[in-house]
């Protein structure tokens, strides 16, 4: 369902050229949680963005759900960031003035659907990611975990088959953070999506499926974390990188 | 659609008092224009129905050019007779005095009794022919009370008539400066035993200073009282009974009285004469082609013309007026666009992230810019609804507080109500264009990863040459365009707006070099850190530039108005040379300057004819044909009299000249605006005929073309003169009338040395009650009129611009807002690493202040530049020499008031700054 192909990205930083990747060959090919990790300027962050189509590889192909997503335009990239994908961020994930039901109907409204149904809809996934109570409270009255909450109901409106989630817990304290990967699990399994979340703690990482490790950018390995626990994925993380 | 929608309402919700803010700059600058609209619009519908009353809606008229023999009897019965006339009445006019007898019961200072005093009370009156059937449809008479004469023996009389009668004196504090301030009465004490007394006098005596008024006020003049004509030439009074009172005349204007054409022919000697004749015309006629068709079956010495061609002159100034309307608005709204535009964008700046984020989640481009164009339109549509009755009822106020004066009825400006509500959509429009550009144009990754980048220096550059190319622009047009219409369009479609466009682009270099040159005092004075200051400003300098920009237009004008106020001031009217007296009439007699002439009070009389000719054409032309005054005179007299400066020529040759015939003498306007001089020819048309003239002497103005302008309000609008061309009567008569005998419609007075000019003026109105004269007056008086005219203009002008300064306020508040509200982190870090928090709220101020010092400096310069455009229109266009004049305390008052409303403006959002708490501001961490 997702598949990159010796993807490589660079970008100019005043008179530089900064590769960022350098030829990234990465494969998903069942729903489950995964996680890429990496260092601070591995370009994990990169590959979220390229995978997202904010961006474009200067080489090599990107392939979800049987799109060349490389290939798209501008509008074509739009549309499938609106409804093919969904996204969650580190901070400032929410619209300030909306409600939580508002925010988590957002990309609905974009897309210009019924006002009756994609209400009902965003209620539906709010009620179930325990938000019920919270429908028309705004951003600043909802603490950081239940804004990400809401952030994840806009990200399934359209039930994509892939979530990308840039270190949505690097806001939040421990115990949300940890009910929040938890959380994240349980809804690829029920709802048989993919989603891939960057993150530099090991103990995210305990609770994906697989973990990619990027590194100069490239992917490193790909660490299967059955029957591990945090400990573990640390030191095979620590391993990976130390061998490059 | 929808999404966009709700972006925008989402975007303007979200900084509510800032949205207020940009709302409330909109609404300000239409209630300004509708304001000044709709006083327009009144002053304009007062005119009309003035025009209405003057010109009449007849189809035709037959007039007498120059008045110079009355209309007889057989012609107006040879019209009558015409088939396609429905009906023709004669027009009879006359000046004469009207006087009433009344008992007063004056009480003198320090006395609780008053006796009886008879006092008699005259003033000089205008009269007009009513006819019953006729004028009620084609000149009808707006009463306040009573009805119209007719029959002999009845009159209806206006407003100032009834005041003067009544002995209330002309208004002369400073709200005063109309008509009516020089209209006075004649105010004498009778002696018992007059046959002019009534048959019921009162008690002898009134016993306390209340009996004393209220006896005054039971036996003044009133509706059903008898009144007395004193007839022209000696003839004896005629007794009048008013049955009608109008109101004051519109504008100031002549005080007026109706009585039926046979009466007021037969108390004025003018049995069977008329001075025109107003034709209706039967249905399906056109009355333009009747005229010409028509003009040859009448004597040769009379003109046959549609009044819509007479009213026509009128509408081509009106015109003028609202394309004066349509440039001073689209400017006031531009500079409103220009705060919108730099409100949104700075909201645009600081929504970055959100912005990224919608984007990332699926915002197309086009949803992410209409939510911006969405959001400008419902500002400008707010403002407008706001605005446009605020503007209305701002009017409504001013004309109501000045009733007394102008007597101006309120009328509703369709047009410049339109212009505000357009105006302030297309405000909230334009100003929203380029915060929706940028906007669209935002790259999700980039405003996820950054703030917005400091702009490169060369855009800044590139501001400073586009500015100052716009501002060459208008020197180049001012300075080297020749002729009234080029000066005029160049300036109006190029000089115009590449001044204020000019002025708004420098505002970024400038501030910038402000803030290199001054910043250092600013900071010192203000105790912050002077690398703060200069990082923050430099970090956005078109904002801070622009909103300068926005903050210089007021100032710009009050420098501007005061300026060329002062050049008109000194350079015009302190050099006009008025006559110490003048005396006005419809046509006074021969007797009349004798009479005056054997006055101690008078040293010289001298009888002057004026007749509105065509000329060399001052003015532009393509907007409206500017008349002439020919002011026609006897050379020998009027050189006696006359103390004017000679700026080409001498005396002695001019007078030769003139008095062979074939001359004339120019004002010195035509010389600076035409090149007229000694030696060449001018031509001077009157009703198609043109005669020319060697010009044989240029002088400054004796102003007797503004005196008789002046007199004339209203009229003048018919048949707008500037200037005058001075020549014999003999030429008048035989070159430019063609034989028809000018009347003498002003005397002008040299008075005998060391007498006081108001007593003089009181006893030649006494003198003259018996010739029909209209109005008198002394020159010095006339003079500071006029200089208190200038003087209300320039403070009324003053008000409205510093209403734009207001305006412009507001966009400073919207900045001050938007520079705390995008670096809450920041200031929470110098919190947090020790900074006051009055160190913190005084470099906010110090920026508030840098924006003030180059909304100064650029206002100044506008201003300047500004006055220096308008010397040139005005010596171009009317030939008027003024020079550049700058007043220190009018600019340095609007320094200082661009400074303190500045720094109010920017109070509320600083005293909030003060009282957060740096945990507060951290918290607004963008990451």
């Amino acid at each position: 369902m997702l598949n990159c192909v010796d993807v490589h990205k660079s970008y100019r930083i005043g008179d530089r050229t900064v590769q960022a990747l350098r030829g990234v060959n990465m494969s998903i090919e069942r729903p489950g949680f995964y996680a890429i990790m990496g260092r601070s300027g591995s370009g994990k962050s990169t590959l979220l963005h390229l995978l997202a189509a904010l961006d474009k590889p200067d080489q090599g192909e990107i392939t979800i759900g049987g799109s060349r997503i490389d290939r798209l335009s501008e509008r074509e990239a739009t549309e499938f960031r609106r409804t093919r994908i969904g996204i969650i961020f580190q901070q400032f994930n929410l619209i300030p003035t909306l409600t939580a039901l508002e925010n988590a109907e957002l990309p609905a409204i974009l897309q210009g659907a019924d006002a009756g149904k994609t209400r009902a809809r965003a209620g539906e996934l709010l009620e179930r990611l325990g938000l019920g109570e919270r429908l028309e409270h705004r951003p600043d009255a909802l603490s950081g975990g239940e804004q990400q909450r809401v952030a994840i109901a806009r990200a399934l409106h359209f039930a994509p088959s892939l979530i990308l989630a840039d270190e949505p817990t690097g806001n939040l304290d421990s115990a949300s953070s940890a009910g929040l990967w938890k959380l994240l699990a349980e809804i690829a399994g029920e709802h048989e999506t993919s989603i891939v979340m960057v993150t530099h703690e090991p103990a995210a990482a305990t609770h994906c499926r697989e973990v990619f490790v990027v590194s100069d950018g490239v992917i490193r390995s790909k660490i299967s974390t059955e029957g591990l626990d945090e400990s573990g994925v640390a030191s095979r993380y620590q391993q990976s990188v130390a061998a490059t | 659609m929808r999404a966009a929608w709700r972006l925008a309402i989402s975007s303007l919700s979200q900084r509510p008092s800032r949205s207020v803010l940009l709302l409330l700059v909109v609404a300000m600058s239409a209630t300004l224009v509708c304001a000044v609209a709709t006083a327009m619009a009144s002053v304009t519908q007062s005119l009309r129905t003035r025009m209405v009353s003057f010109v009449g809606s007849a189809d035709l008229q037959v007039v007498v050019p120059g008045a110079s023999r009355p209309i007889d009897e057989t012609v107006r019965r040879a019209v009558a007779a015409w088939p396609e006339v429905s009906d023709v009445s004669g027009r009879v006019r006359a000046a004469a005095a009207l006087r009433s007898v009344r008992p007063t019961w004056p009480v003198r200072e320090g006395d609780t009794s008053a006796d009886r005093v008879l006092r008699s009370f005259a003033v000089n009156v205008f009269f007009e022919s009513f006819r019953p059937g006729f004028d009620d449809v084609h000149r009808p008479v707006t009463l306040e009370q009573g009805r119209m004469p007719t029959q002999a023996g009845e009159v209806a009389i206006d407003g100032t008539v009834l005041d003067r009668l009544r002995g209330i004196a002309p208004r002369t504090d400073r709200r005063s400066g109309t008509l009516s301030a020089l209209i006075g009465g004649t105010v004498a004490d009778v002696p018992p035993g007059s046959p002019l007394e009534s048959q019921d006098l009162g008690p002898p005596v009134a016993r306390s200073a209340e009996e004393a008024a209220s006896l005054t006020e039971r036996f003044r003049v009133g509706l059903g009282d008898t009144i007395e004509m004193v007839r022209p030439g000696g003839a004896g009074s005629v007794q009048l009974r008013i049955v009608g009172i109008a109101p004051y005349a519109i504008l100031g204007g002549r005080p007026r009285a109706w009585m039926t054409p046979e009466a007021l022919a037969q108390a004025t000697g003018q049995e069977g004469q008329f001075a025109e004749l107003e034709i209706v015309l039967r249905e399906g006629h056109e009355p333009q082609k009747i005229a010409e068709q028509r003009q040859a079956d009448l004597p040769e010495w009379t003109l046959l013309q549609s009044t819509a061609k007479v009213t026509s002159n009128l509408e081509q100034s009106l015109r003028g007026q609202q394309l004066g309307l349509i440039v001073a608005s689209s400017l006031a709204f531009l500079a409103a666009a220009f705060i919108i535009l730099t409100g949104m964008t700075t909201g645009v700046v600081e929504r970055q992230r959100e912005l990224a984020i919608l984007r990332c989640i699926g915002a197309s481009r086009s949803q992410i810019a209409w939510s911006q164009v969405i959001a400008g339109l419902i500002i400008g549509i707010a403002g407008s609804s706001m605005g446009v009755p605020l503007g209305i009822g701002l009017a409504s106020l001013l004309i109501w507080w000045f009733q007394a004066d102008l007597k101006v009825e309120l009328a509703f400006p369709y047009f410049g109500l339109a212009v505000g509500v357009a105006g302030s959509v297309l405000a909230g429009l334009i100003g929203a264009l380029v915060p929706a550009w940028n906007a669209a144009r935002l790259e999700p990754l980039k405003a996820l990863a950054s703030r917005a980048e400091t702009p490169r220096a060369s855009s800044v550059r590139w501001a400073l040459v586009a500015g100052v190319v716009l501002l060459s622009t208008h020197l180049v047009v001012v300075t080297f365009s020749t002729g009234a219409d080029q000066i005029f369009w160049l300036y109006l479609l190029l000089g115009l707006p590449g001044l204020f466009f000019g002025y708004f682009l420098i505002g970024v270099p400038v501030t910038l070099g402000l803030l290199r040159v001054a910043g250092g005092a600013i900071a010192w004075t203000l105790r912050v850190p002077r690398t703060l200051l200069e990082r923050s400003v430099r970090r956005t300098p078109y904002r801070h530039g622009f909103t300068a920009g926005a903050l210089m237009a007021g100032l710009s004008m009050m420098v501007a108005i005061w300026t060329q106020g002062k050049s008109f001031s000194e350079d015009w009217i302190s050099k006009i040379q008025f006559p110490d007296a003048f005396v006005t009439g419809l046509a006074l007699s021969d007797a009349a300057v004798r009479k005056l002439e054997s006055l101690p009070e008078v040293e010289h009389a001298s009888p002057l004819s004026l007749v509105r000719v065509e000329t060399e054409g001052l003015g532009v032309t393509s907007l409206r044909r500017l008349k002439t005054t020919f002011i026609g005179f006897d050379p020998d007299s009027f050189f006696r009299l006359m103390d004017v400066t000679w700026v080409q020529g001498d005396p002695e040759t001019a007078k030769r000249r003139l008095s062979e015939g074939g001359a004339v003498i120019v004002a010195r306007e035509f010389l600076t605006s035409k090149g007229l001089g000694v030696g060449k020819r001018i031509p001077v048309t009157y009703q198609n005929r043109t005669a020319e003239f060697e010009i044989v002497g240029v002088v400054t103005s004796p102003g007797l073309d503004i005196v008789s302008n002046f007199f004339d309000l209203g009229e003048v609008y018919v048949d707008q003169a500037v200037s005058a061309v001075f020549g014999s009567r003999r030429d008048l008569r035989e070159r430019v009338l063609n034989g028809g005998e000018p009347p003498t419609q002003l005397i002008s007075l040299s008075l005998a040395k060391d007498v006081d000019d108001q007593t003089a003026v009181a006893k030649v109105r006494e003198a003259m009650m018996e010739f029909g004269v209209l109005d008198v007056g002394s020159g010095r008086f006339f003079k500071n009129l006029l200089e208190g005219a200038i003087g209300r203009s320039l403070y009324i002008v003053s008000a409205i611009a510093v209403m734009s300064m207001i305006v412009a306020c507001l966009g400073v508040a919207n900045l001050i807002v938007a520079a705390i509200e995008g670096r809450r982190f920041e200031f929470g870090v110098l919190r947090a690493v020790g900074a006051s928090r009055g160190l913190v709220c005084r470099l906010v101020l110090a920026e508030a202040v840098l924006v003030a010092l180059a909304a100064a400096v650029l206002g100044t310069l506008m201003g300047l530049q500004g006055s220096y455009g308008g010397n040139r229109l005005n010596a171009v266009i009317a030939g008027l020499e003024l020079s550049l004049r700058p007043q220190a305390t009018p600019i340095l008052a609007g320094w200082a008031i661009v400074l303190v409303l500045t720094l109010m403006a920017a109070a509320p959002a600083v005293l909030a700054l003060s009282r957060k708490q740096p945990r507060e501001l951290l918290a607004a961490m963008k990451g």
